[in-house]
């Protein structure tokens, strides 16, 4: 899921997201023990490590294109089931919406997180995005995940 | 899918907190032209118009004295609104599209002036743009105008946040190796 995020994200030019999702993306796979490679989303000869990773991210880019085409879903279908195709683009829709609302109100980044993923940033193109530079720092640490978790139950 | 978008549907055609119905379906509109995807039929506000064309087409490309302009014409309200409308929308127009199922026609706007505004409890400029109720997050970066952080709060609940797809993951996702790339 968090690869369609981040795809979009990337294909909307959206730094918040593309940050934020990009470290949910490595902290699962640190976790799990696997390696993951962003580097797929814009560069198609890379293999994500994901499976359907290569039909996912085809899917995240036609939700970002003028004409969103229903192909690349059916082909995400083929690979990962129905069910998991419905669910890709409804997170891809969802998130063309979300990549709007934060660059419309100007939500700044965390700058600690920026600076841990510049390099995966700056191999990603994101580092040129034009709200890249648009960050803040928190005044207690640990207070955006508490408000996240409050805000979410 | 279908009562949510009938809510959405519903939750723009009525007037808001700074635009009439009318207004807010036009502002709809307005994003779909700008996607070549409606020709637009309503009167904005020039400065409108333009945010609504930036933020459908390359939203990264609002910055913030565009923002400081827009709301110093039309008022945070109005512009918060906007926001909410145009992204919505395209979020819909996205789903519909990728599952082949067309661009839903837009609602009938509901007759009536904008509704009094009531206070916003916490509301104060932070480290956003716009002054928002908490800390720089998507849920609250829409909180100046609760009526629709609640409209889009709802979309990224089922969209996003739903239990049920996780489930579906589970589902469908296949081998134990596939698994955790979700999680």
């Amino acid at each position: 899921m968090e690869v369609v995020v981040v795809t979009v994200s990337h294909g909307n030019k959206c730094f918040y997201c593309t940050l934020g999702h990009l470290v949910a993306l490595q902290m699962t796979a640190n976790r799990k023990g696997f390696m993951v490679e962003p580097i797929a989303i814009v560069d198609p000869e890379t293999d994500s490590g994901i499976p359907g990773g290569r039909e996912l991210i085809a899917l995240a880019q036609s939700a970002v294109s003028i004409s969103p085409d229903p192909a690349p879903v059916a082909r995400v279908a083929a690979v990962l089931g129905e069910e998991a195709a419905v669910t890709a683009a409804e997170v891809a829709s969802a998130f063309m919406m979300i990549n709007r609302i934060v660059e419309a109100t100007g939500q700044p980044a965390l700058t600690k997180q920026s600076e841990r993923m510049q390099p995966a940033l700056e191999r990603l193109g994101a580092m040129d995005f034009p709200h890249s530079g648009l960050t803040t720092t928190l005044d207690k640490p640990g207070t955006l995940k508490r408000v996240a978790s409050r805000l979410k139950a | 899918m279908e009562p949510l978008f009938s809510k959405t549907w519903s939750g723009i055609a009525v007037p808001g907190w700074g635009w009439t119905g009318s207004e807010r379906v036009a502002i709809a509109a307005a994003a779909r032209e700008a996607r070549g995807l409606a020709s637009f039929r309503g009167v904005l506000p020039d400065e409108a118009l333009h945010a609504v064309e930036t933020i459908a087409r390359e939203p990264a490309t609002v910055d913030e004295s565009m923002v400081r302009d827009v709301v110093g014409k039309i008022g945070l309200v109005r512009y918060v609104e906007l926001v909410a409308v145009a992204s919505i929308v395209i979020g819909i127009d996205t789903m519909t599209s990728l599952l082949g199922l067309g661009i839903e026609t837009l609602p009938e706007p509901t007759g009536g002036a904008p509704v009094k505004n009531s206070r916003v409890r916490n509301l104060r400029p932070r480290k956003a743009w716009v002054p928002t109720t908490g800390l720089p997050l998507p849920r609250l970066a829409l909180s100046a105008v609760p009526p629709v952080q609640e409209l889009a709060n709802q979309i990224l609940d089922r969209l996003y946040m739903d239990p049920t797809n996780h489930a579906k993951w589970k589902q469908s996702a296949g081998s134990p190796r596939s698994r955790w790339k979700w999680w």
